[in-house]
């Protein structure tokens, strides 16, 4: 229908003309109202919509919400779009946002967001200072030992008895294994100077970005040759602070192999911690394999720059299964993060997920152990080796630009975030529903007693009087620890000492990074039952019915606790105060203050035999099979966990992650609901559990069958 | 000086007090640089009245705020934080607070681009995509194929 026949429906002369008329009309009032001041434009609107009829007032409401709404990221510009997203925190809400439009989704997927969100959940693919570390180490094994560690795929057999290092027998102390004392001894210095260096180059780059004003937020895109330059020029740097590079891969790969064929006809020979070494090959290769793409990328990123250094480089980046992912603490798989660099360099690249942490490595190697433990047999000894890393201003320089490699924009923080998200909910769903691997390691020839772990170590002791230490990366024990006369009850163990206690009433410290024995703790009149340990202090308790406090310095017994009428079986300590657990069946609260016990629980029925506590929350276990959770604060019951028919040995509690988890002499591990009070599921296991410990991906017993269990959770 | 004038885009003079207008770094900077005497108004050609008219407003509640200090941009940022005053300062219509963003930005007042933003980032928050579109006026320019793309890449985040 014309505009005219619109306009003035009912006239049917001259039509046209007086809708030209009115148009005209219409225009001078538009121009005219344009023209009017703010308030006046106001006054008269007010008049108008008075005099309108209602349908029109519908026709302004419906044209009006339309008009009064505005797409705030399209027409924004770009730099406050992004500002009003950086409020936005939920993963959920970005993902929604990217579906929007096209416009949105490139601003909600934008890498200052994702890397925000991943910076705050602690979701770092790995540390790049560990990455370098490894690195140099490798570089520094291809030079110093002159092999590629890449050739043959060979396993120690961790769980086989053979893994059993070696020890003169009344030497008192453990003849270290060749990683043990090398790696161990020279890494602490160099990770944390890194850290310290990259974590500040980190913090000033996001409040740069942040400062700036009005807003100046750079819009992200990524520049892999960018990267792989800068990690280039981080590697020959390496290469200058290394020395220089005399032996390449290839020449000294036949030769590798001999030895590899030495150790393992000699594996009996005393002496040789190279008896750890089997030649098994195992099917790991292909879980590694995603690593092996992303290091090979920047391996060739390296070759135009230096020849000789890229190739045994290279090569030994290629060696997948020594580059363990070093950040296990953010809890994260191998695949995980490997697949961070992967996306990085070759984003088409898909990321075969391998099953991870020390379950699926139960039978890998130590890629670096091997050339080492090699040398130990033929060469002098490894403890000849000085600290190779150290912190030279051109390392630190190396660090920051590789750091600016990985932590920059050449990672899509999205997708690092979607792998870290999807793993945790995958871990929380497998804890919930109680699903998991079980791995054994057959560890001791008797009961195991006591086991604790770290991210990177992991202690456990036994009937059979001895200490093992084990590299929980590689999953390969380092060593035992001998020395005391009896059955090792308890162990605690920090970054510097691993404190023993034995039913030979005596404790022992150890050195952590070269398994000396430093001294014995002599004092206890009966059997030590239990340890705990801080930077400055250990506590033991004792069928003596005493608590001793030690120095750690000086390995002098500062006090002596005396107060329960019953063996003592259980410990922990804060800032304040020791709490322990008795077979008088009470709990007891002493103070450091005053040396003296300020609180007594009637806690239960028989013997406690374990306790923690955190701020809030004292949890016990006992002899009369029950588990109690009590107020911190009030020391009163909160409630009873019951459901075992044996003896309870061991718990933990997670309060942030709402479980409890106890073992038991039924042969049975429970994980309880902390805040329902509810047994989730029982993990049924044979034989008693004497100790165990848990983190987000496992458990890992020690039992009465002589071997460690790892109750993986992390499994696909 | 107590007071100062400012003249926005469309001719309105305001008269103000010197401490709630320098919250903006734009205007402390051009009353530094002009020497200004009070009595010829300071042009603020970017902005209308009626939205000088909020930026005044809410630089006169907020004269007097202690400086907070720079938060960690680690840490969580709360929606929480937006008090009643400012709730209800923001409650505009969407075209407004466009302006009042757009203003703030340029007058470089940092807390208050903080709170429009933050406001339409609360307007966005815990929304389905349709909702968002819905809410914004806005219409999808995926192609199918490029639709079922991005459903796929921002599926994992979905709650199962």
């Amino acid at each position: 229908m014309p505009l005219r026949d619109v306009l003035f429906p009912m006239r049917a002369r001259n039509k046209k003309k007086d809708a030209e008329i009115f148009m005209n009309q219409a225009q001078d009032v538009w121009t005219w109202f344009a023209g009017l001041l703010y308030t006046q434009q106001q006054l008269l609107l007010d008049g108008l919509l008075q005099r309108c009829a209602t349908v029109l007032h519908a026709h302004i409401a419906s044209e009006l919400q339309a008009a009064l709404k505005r797409d705030f990221l399209a027409t924004l510009p770009v730099e406050l779009s992004l500002h009003i997203v950086s409020f936005i925190d939920d993963p959920q809400t970005l993902c929604s946002m990217a579906q929007v439009s096209r416009t949105w989704n490139q601003i909600a997927s934008d890498n200052f967001h994702w890397h925000r969100l991943c910076l705050r959940r602690n979701f770092i693919p790995f540390r790049p200072e560990q990455v370098l570390a490894t690195r140099m180490e490798q570089a520094y094994e291809e030079m110093w030992w002159g092999m590629s560690s890449s050739t043959v795929p060979a396993a120690i057999a961790a769980a086989a008895p053979t893994a059993n290092l070696a020890t003169i027998p009344g030497a008192g102390m453990l003849v270290p294994s060749a990683t043990f004392a090398a790696g161990g001894a020279s890494f602490p210095a160099p990770s944390i100077t890194g850290e310290v260096s990259s974590s500040s180059a980190m913090e000033a780059a996001i409040s740069a970005a942040m400062e700036s004003s009005p807003m100046t937020i750079s819009r992200s895109q990524s520049r892999p040759s960018a990267a792989s330059q800068q990690l280039s020029a981080s590697l020959a740097s390496h290469h200058g602070s290394l020395g220089t590079a005399n032996a390449s891969s290839s020449s000294y790969a036949p030769s590798h192999i001999d030895m590899m064929d030495e150790s393992h006809s000699s594996r009996n020979r005393p002496r040789l911690s190279s008896s750890s070494l089997s030649a098994t090959p195992t099917g790991r290769r292909s879980g590694s394999s995603s690593l092996s793409v992303s290091l090979g990328n920047h391996g060739s990123g390296l070759q135009s720059m230096d020849g000789t250094v890229s190739s045994s480089l290279s090569s030994s980046m290629r060696a997948a299964g020594h580059l363990s992912p070093p950040s296990h603490s953010a809890a994260l798989s191998p695949s995980m993060s490997t697949a961070a660099a992967v996306s990085s360099s070759t984003p088409a690249t898909t990321t075969s997920s391998s099953s991870t942490s020390i379950s699926s490595s139960a039978s890998s190697q130590s890629a670096a152990a091997r050339p080492r433990s090699s040398h130990v047999s033929g060469e002098p000894s490894s403890q000849d080796l000085q600290p190779y890393y150290s912190a030279t201003p051109q390392n630190r320089t190396a660090l920051i630009s590789l750091y600016n490699a990985y932590g920059g924009n050449e990672v899509d923080w999205k997708s690092v975030f979607g792998q870290y998200y999807r793993e945790t909910m995958r871990l929380q769903s497998n804890w919930r529903r109680g699903v998991h691997v079980k791995h054994e390691v057959q560890a001791h020839t008797e009961e195991v007693t006591c086991v604790r772990y770290t991210e990177d170590r992991l202690v456990c002791g036994s009937y059979d009087g001895l200490v093992k230490v084990w590299d929980m990366k590689e999953n390969l024990c380092l060593g035992s620890l001998m020395g005391h006369g009896d059955a090792i009850t308890c162990v605690a163990f920090n970054e510097s000492i691993i404190v023993s206690g034995s039913l030979d009433h005596s404790l022992r410290v150890w050195d952590a990074n070269t398994g000396r024995a430093v001294r014995a703790l002599m004092g206890h009149t009966a059997e030590v039952e239990c340890v705990a340990i801080d930077a400055t202090r250990i506590v033991s308790g004792s069928w003596d019915n005493t608590l001793r406090v030690w120095s750690v310095e000086t390995g002098h017994c500062i006090n002596t606790l005396s107060g329960h009428r019953g063996s003592i079986y259980c410990v922990q300590f804060d800032a304040d105060k020791i709490v322990s657990g008795s077979g008088d069946r009470t709990v007891k609260f002493w103070s450091w203050a005053t040396g003296t016990c300020y609180r007594t629980i009637e806690a239960h029925n028989d013997t406690v035999t374990c306790l923690q506590f955190d701020h809030e929350l004292l949890v016990t276990g006992s002899y009369d099979c029950d588990v109690k959770v009590w107020s911190m604060e009030s020391g009163t019951p909160l409630f009873t966990l019951r459901g075992h028919v044996g003896e309870v040995w061991c718990l933990q509690f997670d309060a942030l992650a709402n479980r409890i988890i106890s073992g038991s002499n039924d042969g049975t591990i429970r994980v309880w609901n902390l805040q329902a009070g509810q047994c989730n599921y029982v993990l049924r296991h044979g034989s008693a559990v004497n100790s165990l410990q848990f983190d987000d991906r496992k458990i890992i017993s020690g039992s009465s069958n002589k071997a460690l269990q790892l109750w993986d959770f992390s499994a696909q | 000086m107590s007071q100062i004038k400012l003249q926005s885009s469309d001719g309105r003079e305001f008269t103000v007090d010197a401490k709630a207008a320098k919250m903006s770094e734009t205007i402390k900077n051009m009353l530094e640089d002009l020497g200004g005497d009070g009595e010829n108004a300071i042009p603020v050609p970017n902005v209308t009245g009626a939205i000088l008219e909020k930026v005044i407003q809410y630089c006169l509640h907020h004269k007097d705020d202690v400086a907070k200090p720079e938060e960690d941009e680690t840490k969580a940022k709360k929606q929480e934080d937006i008090d009643s005053w400012d709730a209800d300062f923001c409650r505009v219509d969407q075209g407004t607070l466009f302006e009042m963003i757009l203003a703030a930005n340029y007058l470089d007042i940092k807390p208050m681009l903080d709170l429009t933003c933050k406001t339409v980032a609360n307007m966005i928050r815990g929304k389905t995509p349709d909702e968002i579109r819905k809410l914004f006026n806005i219409k999808s320019d995926f192609s199918p194929e490029e639709e079922e793309q991005v459903k796929k890449e921002n599926d994992w985040c979905e709650e199962k």
